[in-house]
């Protein structure tokens, strides 16, 4: 599947607006100037994820996961490479952490995806006048093909995932992720039809 | 008489419903807050209970941001803001410390009990109705990654220190090494010379002139070997912590014009101008007047040795508080700033180029550090420059002026 040059605008300004929040509440929460780059957008069968993403995440993936619920329903996740993790919690926190992710390390990533997370799930509910419920953002440490793996068990109807890559800008680093949404068909369906209907009032 | 399947279910329902509220209430390890969705405080257990010093009697009904009203202040009511519009929240340890501001159990560096806390929204019927949330105590676990990273730091500090240390050693090996070459070479020179000479006068060849030209030339290698080896001697001594002074009443100035005088030649051979000022009625002090004229020698040639063809070097005597100092400078080629802390250690001269140029065992230096703490003194390099012109003084001294009785 792929999105028409319109689509694939709209939902990029969208989520650039989301992505504005979250710069604005990681700055205010690390105080320091968090950009959040401007997305690119693409969609993939949720199979294909690996070779889409295996050449930015070549080993270990960190990924924050929320799962959602309601009336649009699926899996977000932020992912990072694991020095990206590792760069991003040492450039929010500037205290000099040990050579891996530990605990503490952890908790702050998971936060920052959450707050990630929310922000986009946010507003495509508020996009979608639905109410839509989160569970608990779960930090996971595993390769890209047993992440997708997960993703697809028992859910066969997940097959399509929105892929928006981004950058963490923090001081004069760079820390690329990804954020996916694993959709089903019609909720994807749903979501860019709202979208249009939204880019349609826009003018 | 098998019952209803719907009331197996609810009886089922009703028992998972009591285990699960017991749980929450009197044995979770975590604290849990419910709230309604005006943060009206609708549950605290147990582990609330027993560390916040607040019964549950005292919080049932109040609102959660009047209970602890420094939510707000640190922006903590954003995050139940965004739980009551259905988001979850996470409050890391890392970024907010904690929540509720309760004394640590353990622990007591910390103010408050540090907290990893989760804050979900509460949802019936699609409706966000109350706000749940999970509040674990990890003081525990932050003090140990702080002390861990403790470790890490003092360890890799050793492994760095370790890894000088064993540099330092290995440039140590070097040096001595590279002296031992040194010492070879600047023995063998001076005897090749005294021994052709000597044979050339042997074969009785020589006609008168060039007899008292050998005979010189033997006699000026003969000190030039002297001076070495008493320099060795010297090092061996101070090595073995075996030099010691012959303490008389000595007149500095007089010292400092004998030296003047014994290396007028090697002066004038290089057109060197020396100019000497000496503080007029200069006390006389306590010192070993051989030594005390080794280390001026030491220094003037030195400065003679690093100056250029007609060049400078400038001697100066005086007291400076209680002390008197003697500072030697020259237009010579100044000291590698890299090198100035090494100036006095021994063997070292600043490179082989150097030495090759200049000669000697690279020991003067360290001798007259020697003698001077053998003095209670204290011994000093500088080097700068000064337009294109490089300074060099070649060293100072300062000696406590004990005027004998």
């Amino acid at each position: 599947m792929v999105l028409t040059d319109r689509q694939n605008d709209a939902l990029a300004e969208l989520i650039n607006i989301a992505f504005s929040r979250t710069g604005a509440a990681l700055s205010e929460l690390t105080g320091q100037r968090v950009l959040l780059s401007p997305p690119s957008v693409s969609v993939h069968r949720t199979t294909d994820l690996p070779i889409a993403l295996a050449r930015y995440i070549p080993g270990e993936v960190a990924s924050i996961h929320q799962v959602f619920a309601g009336p649009v329903a699926g899996d977000a996740l932020l992912l990072l490479n694991y020095e990206g993790a590792m760069e991003l919690t040492n450039l929010l926190i500037e205290e000099p952490i040990p050579d891996f992710l530990d605990e503490s390390a952890r908790e702050v990533l998971t936060e920052v995806g959450n707050i990630l997370l929310n922000a986009c799930l946010g507003m495509f509910g508020n996009l979608l006048r639905v109410h839509v419920s989160f569970s608990v953002p779960r930090l996971h440490l595993e390769s890209l093909d047993d992440l997708v793996a997960s993703l697809l068990t028992g859910e066969d109807d997940r097959r399509y995932a929105l892929v928006v890559s981004t950058a963490f800008q923090v001081r004069d680093s760079a820390v690329s992720g990804f954020l996916v949404m694993a959709l089903s068909v019609a909720s994807l369906d749903r979501l860019l039809h709202e979208i249009e209907e939204w880019e349609g009032r826009q003018h | 008489m098998t019952e209803p399947k719907e009331e197996v279910d609810s009886d089922r329902d009703a028992l998972l419903n009591a285990a699960v509220l017991r749980w929450m209430q009197e044995l979770a390890p975590q604290g849990i807050l419910l709230t309604d969705s005006a943060l009206n405080v609708v549950g605290w257990n147990r582990w609330l209970e027993e560390r916040s010093g607040r019964r549950s009697k005292d919080v049932l009904g109040k609102n959660l941001l009047a209970l602890y009203p420094d939510l707000i202040e640190r922006g903590l009511d954003a995050s139940y803001k965004d739980a009551l519009n259905g988001q979850v929240r996470l409050l890391s340890q890392r970024f907010h410390g904690y929540l509720l501001p309760i004394a640590p159990t353990e622990f007591k560096g910390y103010a408050h009990m540090q907290q990893s806390v989760r804050i979900s929204p509460l949802s019936h019927d699609g409706k966000v109705v109350g706000t749940l949330t999970i509040i674990d105590d990890v003081t525990e676990r932050t003090a140990r990654e702080v002390e861990l990273q403790g470790q890490i730091e003092i360890r890799s500090k050793l492994l760095a220190s370790e890894k000088l240390a064993r540099k330092e050693s290995e440039e140590a090996n070097r040096l001595k090494d590279e002296f031992l070459a040194t010492i070879s070479h600047e023995l063998r020179t001076p005897l090749t010379a005294i021994v052709g000479w000597a044979t050339l006068l042997r074969s009785g060849d020589l006609d008168a002139n060039a007899s008292a030209r050998a005979a010189e030339i033997i006699c000026r290698n003969a000190h030039a070997q002297t001076q070495l080896i008493s320099d060795l001697l010297d090092v061996a001594r101070i090595v073995s912590n075996k030099l010691l002074l012959t303490l008389t009443s000595v007149d500095l100035p007089s010292v400092i014009q004998m030296t003047l005088d014994a290396v007028a030649p090697e002066a004038e051979s290089k057109k060197i101008h020396i100019h000497s000022t000496i503080e007029p009625e200069f006390p006389r002090i306590s010192g070993d007047a051989d030594r005390l004229q080794q280390i001026i020698w030491n220094l003037l040639s030195n400065a003679i040795k690093f100056t250029p063809i007609g060049g400078t070097v400038d001697v100066r005597l005086r007291r400076v508080d209680s002390e008197v100092e003697i500072s030697i400078t020259d237009s010579g080629i100044g000291i590698d700033p890299q090198f100035l802390p090494h100036a006095f250690d021994r063997f070292r001269q600043a490179n082989s180029a150097t030495t090759r140029a200049h000669g000697g065992l690279g020991l003067g230096l360290s001798i007259v550090r020697e003698l001077v703490e053998l003095h209670q003194g204290s011994a000093q390099v500088h080097s700068e420059v000064t337009g294109r012109e490089q300074r060099l003084s070649s060293g100072s001294l300062s000696l406590v002026p004990k005027v004998r009785a």
